[in-house]
């Protein structure tokens, strides 16, 4: 059996154990076609207000500990307030390299990237955001990215020569809390500032195209002062990305704004408690997020919310790895993870059982506003509606 | 032949035109191997010296299967012309990026995995006497929300569980892991594990390693990374890599360790392991990994006691001294799943008939794997902790 057959019988046998799980919990409706589940409006005369939020888990969560049985304690409000109003994707297969940045980017432009992941660099081919921007000619203010660690800082904007200056707008809040040496600004905010668990020393970045602290906070109408104030209440960067994403859909209310969580990744660690609190808080981050949608007029009713790991994390059973610690085997259950979809272009309640890969993410998403994201190489996700 | 003391250098003379008939990529981790020659344990020297011997001789299929795999690898040519002989080390690592970038990982482990049984032993070993017994305790100090936690939930079904276990002696644990080392005494035989240093002294041939008593060379540690992150064109983890591998024990003060090879060995339990420096739990954890893995002991004695509360890394390597408040209820969920981890990697080692004990001390309760012990069983019997390291031998 060649790899690819092995990844795909595991990530199948994967999807079973998630579908049986979610069709016991939620009643959830098993999509065999395409058109069992295509969206119950049509969009169409809608597009030009369309909104899309899209959530990465930048730190692989594994089954055992999210949608498998023993995992449903860590995901109560996914489970309980968002699932029976999604469409849920139980294989989501990633075949490329399985580190955070240059997986993510790999999400956001549809192609395997192949840079070195803790490398300062672009991703090579053209980003979801640019395509957006450059196709409906939108401004950078209608793009927005909240990623966590300053190895993220080049995601908005792809180094193909097409599209320059079409990319989103990024912002880091941990910046907002940094001098330019990377050391706190404000006392006793240290803890929110390093999330880098995949290696303890991040390459030197270069800050070519990011705002100024000042003027992201001016943006958002909030004194950096303030913000930090704000800031010393929270427990982690990911609840530093959720008040930054949700101040910026409240002052500047983009029609695309990727969010990238990261506090899982402290299963770098191996402190498997603290890997746990990590999925625990994302799955109270998406919910949060969901009800920001609901209740902010620019957004209710017309965004639709895609919520997926960038992939999973290694498996117990394989020796080269250490369990849930790391992602570094390749086996097919780091792999292999999932997809959650909310909003209008989505039937609710209903699990999707094919297999889809994570660089589907664009061109869909793309779709969605009704513009190509043409140099992508993954495929359209027909089940939103396309 | 390769004897047994023979110094890396000369045994990767030795080996060389061997190795250069070999595909680059095995031949280069062959290489790491050789070059490590002199801080491996015993069973992996033989491991190294049976894969050397297997790919000399005229090839099994197994072996031309392995060596055929590794040929399809396509690597670069400027890594192709990279010198892999002079410094495999860092040789491998450049292979291992370009191997993931072109999409070729799965096949190299594909292909590692074929080699693996040629570093077995082509006859049937003798089962070794006393039979291996892993032990694992979790310090009263971890302790649940709840007054009586339901533990071991993950190997319940692999062994039977105790849930009234007293342990009536002041050193049980203790004069267990001597008497087994006392009755099979072997270089690297016997272990003992702990975040904590020893309360009880163990006999020379036992092999002590615990968080606390390397808390210099832990904290020397992190002030290199630190150092390292603040170094102006600091090249990033590839740098810090690279100035790990070029690292000695001596540079973070180990030099009073005085057998070589344990030198190294814990080292590498810092340099090679993530979160090692920080956390007890993880420490420990790694560790009765890479001993299992490396070793292969008859006796392994691991105790899991609190690691520090959650601290940002940025801080620790600040502040290398700072140790922070213990959290208990996080470290029993951690110690917890560092005994599952053991056990799968107990499973790992080729014999048959080992046992393995996880109890905590305080809830006492605990879980016996091994022979004449059914999974999924339970025994309300109240039972000593003595009497429970008896059942399976």
């Amino acid at each position: 059996m060649n790899q690819v057959d092995q990844w795909n019988r595991l990530a199948a046998g994967r999807s079973y154990d998630r579908r049986e799980f979610l069709r016991g919990l939620c009643g959830s409706a098993l999509a065999t076609t395409v058109s069992s589940v295509l969206p119950r409006r049509a969009w169409g005369s809608a597009v030009k207000r369309r909104k899309v939020v899209v959530v990465t888990f930048g730190g692989g969560a594994r089954d055992e500990e999210t949608f498998a049985p023993e995992g449903q304690q860590n995901i109560p409000r996914m489970l309980q307030e968002l699932m029976p109003q999604a469409a849920f994707f139980t294989q989501v297969v990633n075949r490329g390299i399985l580190g955070h940045y240059v997986a993510t980017a790999s999400l956001a432009t549809g192609v395997y990237e192949r840079f070195n992941n803790f490398a300062d660099v672009s991703p090579e081919n053209p980003t979801l955001f640019e395509y957006f921007r450059q196709s409906l000619k939108r401004p950078a203010s209608d793009a927005w990215v909240v990623a966590p660690s300053n190895g993220f800082n080049r995601i908005g904007q792809s180094s193909h020569g097409l599209y320059t200056g079409a990319g989103a707008s990024v912002i880091l809040p941990k910046r907002l809390l940094a001098h330019a040496d990377g050391s706190a600004a404000f006392g006793g905010l240290e803890h929110l500032l390093n999330d880098n668990y995949e290696s303890p020393i991040q390459a030197p970045v270069a800050l070519a195209s990011e705002m100024p602290s000042e003027q992201v906070a001016s943006m958002l109408k909030l004194s950096v002062a303030d913000f930090a104030a704000h800031a010393s209440t929270l427990n982690s960067p990911d609840e530093l990305s959720l008040f930054v994403a949700r101040r910026i859909m409240r002052e500047v209310a983009p029609c695309l704004l990727w969010v990238t969580l990261h506090d899982i990744d402290v299963a770098h660690t191996g402190a498997f408690s603290l890997y746990l609190e990590g999925i625990r808080r994302s799955d109270t981050i998406c919910a949060e997020l969901w009800r920001t949608i609901q209740s902010e007029p620019e957004y209710k009713d017309q965004t639709n919310l895609l919520i997926l790991p960038d992939f999973g994390r290694d498996s117990d059973g394989d020796a080269g790895g250490n369990g849930f610690q790391h992602h570094r085997t390749g086996d097919a259950l780091s792999r292999t993870t999932w997809m959650m979809a909310l909003g209008p272009d989505v039937r609710q309640n209903t699990v999707v059982d094919r297999p889809i890969e994570s660089i589907d993410l664009t061109p869909t998403v793309a779709a969605l506003f009704g513009c190509d994201a043409r140099m992508s190489q993954g495929h359209l996700i027909r089940e939103l509606g396309l | 032949m390769i004897g047994d003391a023979q110094k890396p250098s000369s045994l990767a003379t030795q080996q060389l035109p061997l190795l250069r008939k070999l595909p680059i990529p095995l031949a280069a981790i062959m290489m790491q191997q050789i070059a490590r020659a002199d801080r491996l344990f015993p069973v992996e020297l033989q491991e190294l010296k049976r894969s050397l011997q297997a790919l000399a001789s005229p090839h099994s299929p197994a072996i031309e299967a392995a060596v055929r795999a590794f040929a399809a690898l396509q690597l670069s040519p400027e890594l192709q012309h990279l010198d892999w002989a002079t410094d495999p080390a860092s040789f491998v690592e450049k292979m291992s990026a370009e191997l993931w970038s072109s999409g070729q990982i799965g096949a190299f482990h594909d292909a590692a995995k074929l080699l693996v049984p040629a570093t077995l032993p082509t006859q049937t070993s003798p089962p070794i006497k006393p039979a291996r017994f892993v032990t694992i305790a979790l310090d009263r100090r971890l302790s649940a929300e709840s007054s009586t936690p339901s533990l071991f939930l993950k190997l319940r079904p692999h062994g039977t569980f105790f849930p009234n276990v007293k342990d009536e002696e002041p050193n049980t644990l203790g004069e267990w892991l001597s008497a087994r080392a006392a009755a099979a005494p072997a270089p690297y035989a016997h272990w003992r594990l702990s975040g904590e240093a020893d309360r009880s002294p163990s006999p020379a041939s036992v092999v002590s390693l615990s968080y606390d008593g390397l808390k210099s060379t832990r904290q020397q540690l992190l002030a290199r990374f630190n150092a390292t992150r603040n170094t102006d064109g600091a090249s990033g983890p590839e740098g810090l890599r690279h100035t790990l591998l070029q690292l000695t024990p001596e540079q973070i003060g180990l030099a009073s360790m005085p057998d070589p090879v344990l030198r190294a060995f814990a080292m590498e339990i810092f340099t090679g392991g993530s979160g090692t420096q920080l956390y007890a739990t993880t420490f420990v954890q790694w560790t009765v990994r890479e001993v299992l893995r490396r070793a292969q002991p008859q006796t392994l004695l691991a105790r899991f006691t609190p690691r520090s509360e959650a601290t940002s890394i940025d801080l620790r390597f600040t502040y290398p001294e700072l140790e922070p408040p213990p959290d208990g209820r996080g470290s029993l969920i951690d110690a917890e799943m560092g005994a599952y981890l053991s056990y799968l990697n107990l499973q790992r080692l080729p014999d048959e008939g080992a046992s393995f004990l996880v109890w905590h001390e305080g809830y006492g309760q605990a879980l016996l794997i091994g022979n004449g012990m059914p999974g999924n069983a339970q025994s309300q019997s109240p039972i000593t902790l003595k009497a429970l390291l008896r059942l399976t031998t």
